[in-house]
């Protein structure tokens, strides 16, 4: 197995630790979204995970030597702020009409 | 990398995670931060070796640096009681990456994430912070909801499931990977066809390398189109000087658009669709947000009319204001 490894031509450093690293912030996005209990803490998770894919797509752009990946990052980012936009409005909506932030207040998603 | 290992690193992290979210102090609280970063420092080392890289290369060090950094403030993100600190700790997170793309030559989109997150999007959270920020309880610095995490063993073992098969297609990268001549040849190709859209700065490359040729610089004319290389790695121009005479110019890889140019060639000429789209997605989050905002307004607008004794006009809204108080 291991000579088959090295006839291979080596790969770029750079993009496996990109991708190392895309999968990292994206796993620990995933587990606070899931384990915070903040509406907005909630909401950085999920910016989280964008930044895991902006990186996974310049990783994979490098590894291709290709410019689409950077062009995609433009578009992440465009949808990272109209996300941002949208959802924060909703927290303060939200948060207006319990005074809390604790998404353990609307388990129940029925007018009280 | 071999799997065993990658799954053996990737629970060593959701360990040194799971440890992490249960708040702990004192000397329990190093333990797990030394086991968290451990297991990090283990998978990134399995990922150098997978890539087959030899020697030492300043830039995987950076590159190292960056990734543990990014990770720890990551971590900091999910487990700070605090969401102000989530917030500033998120802002860490966001240099890291600015910092990742830098080094893998994406300088644009490096400093136009550090614009647009650090300085656009999280002033946004910074003020949703403020605006809904609640008193903190008896039981310290934070309100109680930030305290305790929700079903920590369950979130952290989904993640890094998902984490480690995440990692393990990385091997791909090595294996799905074509000689390098060829993808520097095809992408070469790509920059000099792009390179053909700017005669601008063709003219400027030329006039260039004519002054260092130590030919005239002025007043030349194009003779023919460029023509590459088939390594890519060159590209020959005739040109006609002001005396008359032919010169073949050669313009190296060196004269290629940079980065900015060459992304901004691509996102015009590849993807109008797309940007118009991203104009149109962005302008629907502007119209929502306004949309969202408003019945807060109608209601200062209603009780502006009550109070100076005209009738209210918006029954709907008056009766929620009603409810609220």
């Amino acid at each position: 197995m291991i000579s088959i490894d090295q006839q291979l031509p080596p790969g770029d450093p750079l993009v496996v630790l990109g991708l190392l690293a895309s999968a990292i912030l994206f796993a620990v996005g995933i587990v606070g979204f899931l384990s915070r209990r903040n509406m907005i803490t909630m909401f950085l998770c999920t910016e989280l995970m964008f930044q895991g894919a902006g990186l996974a797509m310049i990783s994979y752009g490098r590894q291709h030597m290709d410019l689409s990946g950077q062009v995609f990052v433009i578009f992440i980012l465009t949808v990272a702020a109209a996300e941002a936009a949208l959802a924060l409005g909703l927290v303060v909506l939200l948060y207006r009409r319990k005074e809390t932030l604790s998404a353990e207040a609307w388990k129940e998603l029925a007018e009280s | 990398m071999i799997p065993p290992l990658l799954y053996a690193a990737s629970a060593i992290c959701a360990v040194g995670l799971f440890l992490l979210l249960r708040q702990p102090t004192g000397k329990a609280r190093l333990g797990a931060t030394i086991l968290g970063l451990a297991g990090l420092a283990w998978l990134l080392v399995q990922g150098v070796q997978a890539s087959g890289a030899l020697g030492f290369d300043p830039r995987v060090a950076i590159m190292s640096l960056t990734v543990a950094m990014a990770t720890a403030a990551a971590v900091r993100v999910i487990t700070t009681t605090r969401p102000v600190f989530a917030a500033l700790y998120f802002v860490l997170v966001v240099v890291a990456g600015a910092v990742a793309f830098l080094v893998m030559g994406a300088e644009f989109m490096a400093f136009s994430l550090i614009i647009v997150y650090a300085g656009a999007i999280l002033i946004t959270y910074m003020f949703v912070l403020m605006l809904a920020q609640q008193a903190p309880d008896a039981g310290g610095p934070s309100v109680a909801y930030d305290r305790v995490s929700r079903e920590p063993a369950a979130a952290v073992l989904c993640g890094f499931v998902l984490l480690a098969s995440l990692a393990s297609v990385v091997d791909d990268v090595r294996t799905t990977k074509q000689p390098a001549a060829m993808v520097e040849a095809r992408a070469n190709a790509a920059a000099w066809n792009r390179m053909r859209g700017m005669p601008e700065l063709v003219k400027e490359r030329i006039t260039v390398e004519l002054a260092a040729a130590g030919k005239d610089p002025m007043g030349w004319s194009p003779a023919g189109g460029l023509e590459v290389a088939q390594d890519g790695r060159t590209a020959m121009m005739p040109v006609t000087l002001a005396d008359g005479t032919r010169h073949e110019t050669v313009l190296r890889a060196s004269d290629l658009p940079v980065n900015s140019t060459s992304l901004g060639w691509e996102l015009v000429t590849s993807y109008p669709g797309s940007l118009e789209l991203a104009g149109v997605i962005l302008l629907m989050a502007m119209l929502g947000a306004v949309v969202l905002a408003r019945r807060q307004t109608d209601m200062a607008e209603d009780d502006r009319r009550a109070a100076a004794g005209l009738p209210r006009v918006n029954v709907e809204d008056a009766d929620l204001a009603g409810d609220r108080t």
